[in-house]
């Protein structure tokens, strides 16, 4: 292990324990909740941007990994052919699976033409969901709570063993994430995001790296998907819904897309506001709308694009407008 | 080492490159010059694996490279530099060249260890150190002078080991004094890695002073092949290229 790698394992441990701690510090039942529904659209962004800000490759259909996790999770567990760890995996392993597919077809385009194909598959994906019913309940959804049997000791139905869990299971995935975007594979996505053509010219298998990237990226956010399952003790064909992606690019948008942490800070600080907004208004749509102009047009910068890389060398920096023009002048 | 054997190539009705047979022997530093719209870049991009011939041969070491993909061909062995420095403006160099050595060495799906952590930094710094880049490792690419964004152009080829370097007018978009150095950089990096090097030029000077065979293209043939004695000498060049080209120096020099 190396001085960095130590580092960042003390940290994400640092970060669980007072995760863990949190709840008994006052916050109670209802900062608990808020935590876990930050963290399961947290994931999905996170996840979301190894595509967006890692790539420079936006998906406009996420979602439909997050519902893939979500159902395939819910679905084996009511079923009751495994225990819930087991049933987490097999979750991964079928988002994965279809990921791969998709992806396939998918990555070999870019820019608008990727973004809207992606678009595509999650409207198909979203009416299946729909239409088979046997397995997925159509329109009402995964009825009737997903049933979670105890595991070595873990009882998912009492809320502070779920909360324990839900962060476990989010640090881990984060930090399995920030080990990803450091790590040489991490330095390719960015070369591919920089300048495609140049990194195919360094002998780059850019359709390789790009599936790989592709397939992480909706495994890491099914992880976020079986996480509401869990929470809600269900699962919605809204999940899968165009508006559920747009909301997580609008929170890696929101929180910053050229730093590892932006998008779950965006999770954080769109699902707080959605709890303080219905309070007080219907017209959650024209608030969240307001936001989105603030960012886009008013900062053109997400909250942590604004702290600069420095000597971090894990984070990775948006290329200038000028950088761009230069790279892209000799395409 | 690297063989052209009648190679052609259309676009449409266009003949962009006609019936080029050339043959760049294993260490030798050869120019190709050529009014503009000869096909010079056309013939990079032949060799490079970015178009395809129509007709035609492309061997190295005897056994065709044509039908191979660009990565295939990198790693074959026949890296380019690209006219117009082609980076990764938000890393910084040594990252681009550490990212262009995990390429090299196959480590590009390595996800566990750190990425500075991943190889010994030794041969990139090396690399760097060469082309007199070393006060820059640590500088990102985009904040780079343009002299030495073309110079780091040139270290991530160089960092794929190549055994053919191909250099799109390295001196393009430079001064008078910076094109002399970058052609002396060149010279060195030919000399200290053995290297067979093909590089397309416009000034005259230098490929005359620099080049051991020039071969001249002209409407996408070859028109004369030779060390710089020949081609000076050669009537046809003359009447084709070099009196215009020098007509155009004088012009300028006035």
């Amino acid at each position: 292990m190396t001085r960095s790698t130590t580092r960042n394992a003390l940290i994400a441990l640092a970060a669980l324990v007072v995760l863990l701690a949190l709840p008994h510090l006052g916050g109670g039942e209802k900062l608990a909740d808020y935590i876990i529904f930050a963290a399961a659209w947290g994931l999905l962004a996170t996840g979301l941007n190894l595509l967006i800000g890692y790539t420079g490759l936006i998906s406009f259909g996420h979602a439909m990994f997050f519902a893939s996790g979500a159902y395939s999770f819910g679905a084996i567990m009511q079923a009751q052919i495994m225990p819930v760890p087991l049933a987490i995996v097999a979750a991964l392993i079928i988002t994965g699976a279809i990921a791969a597919l998709i992806g396939a077809i998918c990555v070999r385009l870019s820019e608008i033409y990727f973004a809207f194909l992606t678009l595509a598959f999650q409207m198909f994906f979203h009416s299946i969901l729909l239409s088979w019913v046997d397995v997925t309940g159509g329109d009402n959804g995964l009825l009737g709570g997903i049933p979670t049997p105890v595991f070595f000791g873990v009882d998912l139905n009492q809320p502070e063993h779920l909360y324990a869990f839900c962060v476990t299971v989010t640090v881990l995935a984060m930090y399995l994430m920030h080990r990803i975007v450091s790590s040489p594979f991490g330095f390719t996505l960015r070369m591919i995001r920089d300048n495609e053509r140049r990194a195919i010219f360094l002998g780059v298998n850019v359709f390789a790296v790009k599936l790989t990237c592709f397939v992480l990226s909706a495994v890491f956010s099914s992880v976020g998907g079986i996480i509401l399952a869990l929470f809600i003790s269900g699962a919605y064909p809204d999940f899968a819904f165009w508006t559920t992606s747009g909301e997580a690019i609008f929170m890696v948008m929101l929180g910053g897309l050229t730093n590892f942490f932006g998008p779950i800070l965006g999770a954080l600080i769109l699902t707080g506001l959605n709890d303080i907004v219905v309070t007080y208004t219907d017209h959650y749509g024209l608030f969240l709308g307001g936001i989105i102009l603030l960012f886009s047009l008013g900062l053109r910068k997400g909250v942590l694009d604004f702290v600069k890389p420095g000597g971090r060398k894990s984070t990775p920096a948006q290329p200038t407008a000028d950088a761009k023009e230069a790279t892209h002048a000799d395409a | 080492m690297l063989t052209l054997d009648a190679v052609h190539k259309n676009f449409g009705g266009i003949k962009a490159t006609r019936d080029v047979s050339l043959d760049f022997p294993k260490g030798s530093l050869s120019a190709i010059i050529g009014p503009n719209g000869a096909g010079k870049t056309t013939l990079f991009n032949l060799i490079s694996a970015q178009i395809a011939p129509s007709e035609g041969a492309i061997t190295l070491d005897g056994a065709s490279i044509v039908g191979r993909s660009r990565t295939e061909i990198v790693r074959a062995g026949v890296v380019r530099a690209f006219q117009v420095a082609s980076l990764f403006p938000t890393l910084t160099a040594m990252q681009a060249m550490t990212a262009a050595r995990v390429s090299y060495l196959g480590k590009s799906f390595g996800m566990w260890r750190p990425f500075d952590a991943t190889l010994p930094p030794e041969r990139a710094m090396e690399i760097l150190a060469l082309l007199d880049l070393g006060h820059a490792a640590n500088t990102q690419v985009s904040a780079l002078s343009h002299g030495d964004q073309k110079l780091l152009d040139i270290g991530l080829a160089l960092a794929m080991e190549p055994r053919v370097l191909l250099l799109d007018e390295p001196t393009a978009g430079l001064g008078p004094q910076e094109r002399w150095s970058m052609i002396e950089q060149i010279k060195e990096i030919w000399r200290a890695l053995g290297l067979t090097i093909v590089f397309i030029e416009h000034d005259m000077d230098i490929v005359f002073a620099t080049a051991q065979q020039i071969h001249v293209l002209v409407s996408g043939a070859v028109l004369a092949s030779g060390t710089p004695d020949q081609v000076r000498g050669d009537q046809r060049v003359i009447d084709a290229y070099l009196g215009t080209a020098l007509d155009e120096e004088k012009e300028a020099a006035q």
